[in-house]
């Protein structure tokens, strides 16, 4: 067991394995602000390739901003800032240079209230490639549509009604229309912040079960403050504790031999 | 199954080709919204500057010092400074001869042109002069008159002197008479007493708005004391005593129609029921004053509504928690709380009703009247129908006189607005 | 001046007997020792009210009718020959004694008119004496009745505040009073309009030439020198509504989507205001600044292109009311804008678009039934205007869809028509009627679309 006293923690570095062999994103020093509040502290974790990895950690700790690092979706909040190197394939994201819609088309993301929009199924899910020009003609555009939805788990139930509101489905419905909608860009990585817990517990199987399949195709990062649907869903876990990375390692071994006492803590229901 | 979904390298690929266009989409866009704004901004701008030039000079005008005989037997022969008295008496005759002995004009068809010179008004304003200062008589003082607008539009330089005499105004004798007088300093350019103190007339040198200012102050004052305590007695109503059915819900729906209809209807309904049936007077700022406080009523209601629903039901709550009654309640507490938003929302809805013409024009409010209305029953006009008759006077100082009385129509909107925003932001409360 | 002394009277009398009502409650407190329900000024209040109100009713109702009962009443005194005159008009001869009566004499009157004058007044005297003692005496004895009710069991706040209550009640009744007095008043000659010129001639008839028959009575058979077609009053407005909404459409939406998605707060809080300026400055003065700058311009400018522009041109009454009509584009599809949630633009551009295509994708399509909504309205608002048209576009009833010549509309016919001499028999002034008729209709109707489009609507993701 290590504690605040050893070495490790006088390095303030964080515990396991942090780094990847075949790494699709490396998050390298990474600080957040929230004006002159810090949300995230010196992170460093690479995503790998084709991984599912599971955020968790208490309320408040700063997993989801730092999630929506990756994708530049903080941009849009006026008063963050961000520090630090996140690199896609040797190129750092937040590079002046770097145009903010092709990364976005290559990491996609699902929010945790389900927001399609007030469009048809079809028009959801075909609404990012029509804007990124990916298709070249309607049969094409059909059969990405298609192939989304079934990626998704959502084909069977929607074939027929594909012109239909996309409101109109239940909230698990809603939520795979996002995913599929997420899908249809072709993306390499997907982030999900806390997906399923604005859905009952049977959607939350469903989607859970999807996750798993699609790690198989994808790098999913998924932010949940559920610890038991990151030991069903992830390979690996990452514990977050007020904006310090503080554990990483395989999921299976996190949860039952974490190296970090507040790791353990939180684990085993002490604090959180 | 064939894998439709394209590789991610190819599509982040066909992205990276596509992103110059789209952002040149995006900039395009965020353009057409800069020159919108901008074509509106412009327009105010050029609005009001146009207005400004226009109307400045009508604040100004020309004016010639004569040195005028105060002979007590000619100007108030029955000696007592009583209207029929001065009426008879010989002022107008005596300010022309104060101009003769300077541009000496000769001939009758000169003499004629040069009585024209000087603006019609003379006699009054002698008599005026005399009548508050009897002191005069017997002396000989300067005297300030106004002239006739025709010379002041030469002196403004709209009246060229090289047009040929065919197509000007003014002949070349009053020119050189002008020029006379010019030479030994007698002409200035000053402050028009006019355009504040002098009311409607056919003359442009002479007209003023004192008479449609007080007839919108008097028509103002009756929209608000009939408009403010209906409108807000209708908003507690409303907010706080009545029961949530079909009825309430038609006097909501009918409030909300109200203030769509436009305001010529309401001018219609003046009309008819107002002066035919109940056979009130035309033209009188009661009536007037009427027809706009139901017009301003909807304004009025739907504010205080929102004042009075921004009040939090802690409050309501601790009161009747001490035992105090429903209009207590409504009277101590509510009201004054809610009053800012309410008086906010009447100062806005005066300001709208300031500015309205169309409804007034339908109760008679349009007439050539002189005299400055001295109470609600007088006839009398309001401030944008005297803009409206004057705007059809092609005279180039009526023009001026008109944007003049814009400016100041303009001005009090401008400082009732601010005054209402000044409130808002003083009393703002946060709960 | 009598009026004003009575109510004063009436006042003073209810102070007074406030007065004596508060000091009734407070000697039954202090000295005979009674609880009573109410503070001592509730007393007063309800002997005040009580005073007050029968007798302030009662003036209104006797001012309100004492004009219309005389009206009824003179038509006993008019001479016979008048009477049986060919241009026998009640409410010129009502006129004619009217202002006889208040003074008002121009020339040198027929006799019969001072006569029936002075009897008017006779009766103006004698009803003023009515009235004055009726009142009086109303107001003592009903405020006596209100003192009499003052004892211990007598609760009087609450009767005050029955009082109050019924009184803000009948102040909302106002509102729909109003709205049933415009109905009243113009369908009611608007009717009167139609019996005498048949429905479809007035709607779908394309010449408006109404004349004043003078003394000549409406319906007489001169058919042919009159017509009520309102076709090119309808084309007139619609061609200057057009040219508005195609210069406010535009700029109201791209400012608006500038202002919600693209602009700064600084940005936003300097330029909207001043687009709502436009909307606060008052309609006489944009028709002022057409007629006299943008109508010549335009002349100008055209001739310059070799254009013949009227000097009243619907382009120019089009074009001012476009910008007057901005702020309600711009302001009410801000709003709406602004209201669809943050969740959806995120969506988009957590799916990699661009500001453009996530507001001309996303969000308006989302806010498009407010839109539409606030696209109603301004056309109302438009349809319904008068100063501009009245001041800068023409009088002449042209039917055309070229902008630059001049064309007439229905409110400026109504102005036209109704200011300046009437004669309310005649067909010319009851067509103003007819016409403020189907703007009410048309403006009402388009709100209430307005209205139900965004209602149906609203549903979708809320």
């Amino acid at each position: 067991m290590i504690n605040e006293e050893n070495d490790f923690r006088k390095l303030d570095l964080t515990v396991g394995d942090v780094f990847s062999k075949d790494a699709r994103l490396k998050a390298r020093n990474v600080n957040v602000f929230y004006g002159n509040n810090k949300a995230i502290d010196n992170v460093t974790i690479d995503i790998g390739n084709k991984e599912v990895i599971s955020f968790i950690g208490p309320s408040g700790c700063g997993k989801s901003t730092f999630l929506r690092c990756f994708n530049r979706m903080n941009d849009t909040i006026d008063t963050c800032r961000v520090e630090g190197k996140i690199t896609l394939e040797d190129e750092n994201i937040y590079d002046r240079k770097i145009d903010v819609v092709p990364l976005r088309a290559r990491i996609g993301m699902v929010f945790q209230k389900p927001n399609p929009f007030p469009k048809s199924i079809y028009d959801n899910v075909a609404y990012g490639p029509r804007i990124h020009g990916l298709c070249e003609n309607k049969d094409h555009l059909d059969g990405i549509v298609e192939q989304s939805l079934k990626r998704a788990g959502l084909w069977e139930e929607v074939n027929d009604r594909l012109l239909s509101a996309g409101t109109g489905l239940s909230g698990g419905q809603q939520q795979r229309l996002c995913i599929a909608r997420a899908i249809a860009v072709s993306p390499e990585v997907i982030l999900m912040d806390e997906p399923c817990s604005a859905l009952d517990p049977i959607a939350t199987a469903k989607i859970e079960e999807l996750i798993h399949e699609l790690g198989n195709e994808y790098s999913i990062v998924i932010v949940t403050h559920s610890m038991q649907q990151a030991a069903r869903v992830s390979k690996r876990t990452a514990y977050f504790h007020l904006g310090k990375l503080i554990e990483v390692g395989k999921t299976k071994n996190i949860f039952t031999r974490p190296k970090h006492s507040q790791t353990e803590a939180y684990i085993s229901g002490k604090i959180g | 199954m064939t894998n439709k979904l394209i590789n991610p390298t190819r599509a982040s690929e066909i992205v990276k080709n596509s992103i110059a266009k789209r952002r040149a989409k995006d900039n395009r866009l965020k353009l057409y919204g800069r020159i919108a704004i901008g074509f509106a901004v412009c327009f105010l701008i050029f609005l009001f500057s146009s207005i400004f030039i226009k109307g400045y000079p009508g604040f100004f005008q020309y004016y010639v010092t004569l040195d005028i005989n105060f002979d007590r037997e000619r100007i108030d022969p029955q000696g007592d400074l009583s209207d029929n008295s001065l009426f008879n008496g010989e002022a107008s005759k005596i300010v022309n001869e104060a101009l003769f002995t300077i541009i000496d004009p000769k001939g009758r068809k000169a003499k004629k042109q040069a009585k024209k010179m000087v603006s019609s008004g003379k006699d009054v304003r002698l008599t005026n002069l005399v009548k508050s200062n009897p002191n005069l008589f017997g002396t000989i003082s300067s005297v300030k008159f106004a002239l006739d607008d025709d010379i002041d539009s030469f002196l403004r330089g709209y009246i060229k002197r090289e047009t040929p005499e065919s197509e000007r105004r003014i002949s070349d004798q009053i020119i050189k008479f002008v020029d006379k007088l010019d030479k030994e300093g007698r002409i200035s350019y000053e402050f028009s007493d006019y355009i504040l103190n002098g009311s409607a007339s056919g003359n442009p040198e002479m007209a003023g708005i004192k008479g449609a200012f007080f007839g919108s102050i008097l028509t103002l004052s009756v929209c608000l004391l009939i408009a403010f305590p209906l409108g807000v007695a209708t908003a507690v109503y409303l907010e706080e005593v009545a029961k949530k059915n079909k009825i309430t819900e038609l006097i909501e729906v009918n409030i909300n129609n109200l203030a769509a209809v436009p305001s010529v209807v309401f001018g219609i309904m003046g009309l008819a029921i107002f002066i035919s049936i109940f056979g009130m007077p035309r033209s009188i700022p009661l009536v007037g004053g009427m027809v706009l406080a139901l017009m301003t009523l909807p304004t009025i209601i739907i504010s205080s509504r929102a004042a009075i629903r921004a009040v939090p039901p802690s409050v309501r709550d601790a009161a009747y928690g001490i035992g105090a009654s429903k209009l207590q309640v409504i009277f101590h507490h509510v009201i004054p709380l809610a009053m800012p938003g309410m008086l906010t929302g009447t100062i806005i809805g005066m300001a709208q009703a300031l500015g309205e013409t169309a409804p007034l024009l339908m109760i008679g409010m349009v007439a050539f009247i002189v005299d400055v209305p001295n109470s609600v029953m007088d006839p009398g006009t309001v401030l944008p129908v005297q803009i409206f008759m004057w705007a059809d006077f092609a005279e180039r100082m009526f023009i001026q006189k008109t944007s003049a009385a814009i400016i100041i129509l303009l001005g009090f909107l401008i400082s009732m607005n601010a005054f209402a925003i000044y409130l808002r932001k003083k009393l703002e409360r946060r709960w | 001046m009598f009026n004003f002394y009575l109510l004063l009277l009436i006042l003073l009398i209810s102070f007074i007997f406030f007065y004596f009502g508060y000091r009734q409650a407070h000697i039954l407190k202090t000295l005979q020792n009674q609880k009573l329900h109410s503070l001592s000024h509730y007393y007063g209040l309800y002997v005040l009210l009580s005073s007050l109100l029968p007798s302030l009713g009662l003036y209104f109702v006797l001012t309100i009718c004492d004009d219309v009962v005389f009206a009824y009443m003179i038509k006993t005194y008019i001479p016979l020959d008048v009477l049986n005159s060919k241009d026998y008009n009640f409410n010129i001869v009502l006129a004619q004694i009217k202002n006889s009566v208040d003074g008002l004499i121009f020339g040198a009157p027929p006799q019969w008119v001072s006569d029936t004058a002075e009897i008017w007044k006779t009766w103006v005297f004698k009803s003023n004496i009515v009235t004055f003692i009726l009142c009086f005496i109303t107001s003592i004895i009903s405020g006596y009745f209100g003192f009499l009710k003052i004892n211990s069991k007598f609760r009087s706040r609450n009767a005050v505040e029955r009082i109050i209550m019924t009184l803000l009640a009948i102040s909302s009744v106002i509102a729909i009073l109003t709205t049933i007095a415009i109905i009243f008043s113009v369908i009611f000659e608007s009717i009167r309009f139609f019996v005498l010129i048949p429905f479809d001639e007035f709607l779908f008839g394309t010449v408006w030439n109404p004349q004043f028959e003078g003394a000549e009575r409406a319906g007489s058979g001169q058919e042919g020198l009159s017509q009520y077609g309102a076709v090119p009053l309808f084309a007139g407005t619609f061609l200057i509504s057009f040219i508005a909404l195609s210069v406010s459409i535009p700029i109201g939406l791209f400012s608006a989507i500038y202002l919600s998605e693209y602009a700064t707060s600084k940005e936003r809080a300097i330029f909207k205001p001043l687009l709502e300026i436009l909307a606060g400055i008052p309609t006489v003065v944009y028709g002022f600044f057409a007629a006299l700058t943008v109508a010549p311009f335009l002349r100008s400018s055209g001739s310059f292109f070799g254009l013949d522009v009227a000097s009243e041109s619907a382009l120019a009454a089009g074009l001012v009311m476009g910008i007057m009509i901005i702020p309600f584009i711009s302001s009410l599809s801000d709003d709406v804008i602004n209201a669809v949630p943050q969740s959806l633009r995120d969506a988009g551009y957590g799916l990699g678009s661009t500001k453009n295509e996530t507001v001309l994708k996303i969000v308006l399509p989302a806010a498009l039934p407010g839109v539409v909504a606030s696209i109603i309205l301004a056309v109302s608002r438009a349809v319904g205007e008068t100063m501009i048209v009245v001041m800068a576009a023409g009088l002449a009833a042209n039917l055309t869809a070229n902008p630059l010549e001049a064309v007439t509309t229905v409110t400026s016919q109504i102005v036209t028509i109704l200011v300046g001499d009437q004669e309310f028999e005649s067909a010319k002034t009851l067509s103003a009627f007819a016409l403020a008729l189907t703007l009410i209709i048309i403006t009402l109707g388009m709100n209430f679309y307005a209205l139900h489009i965004v209602k149906k609507y609203k549903e979708q993701y809320d």
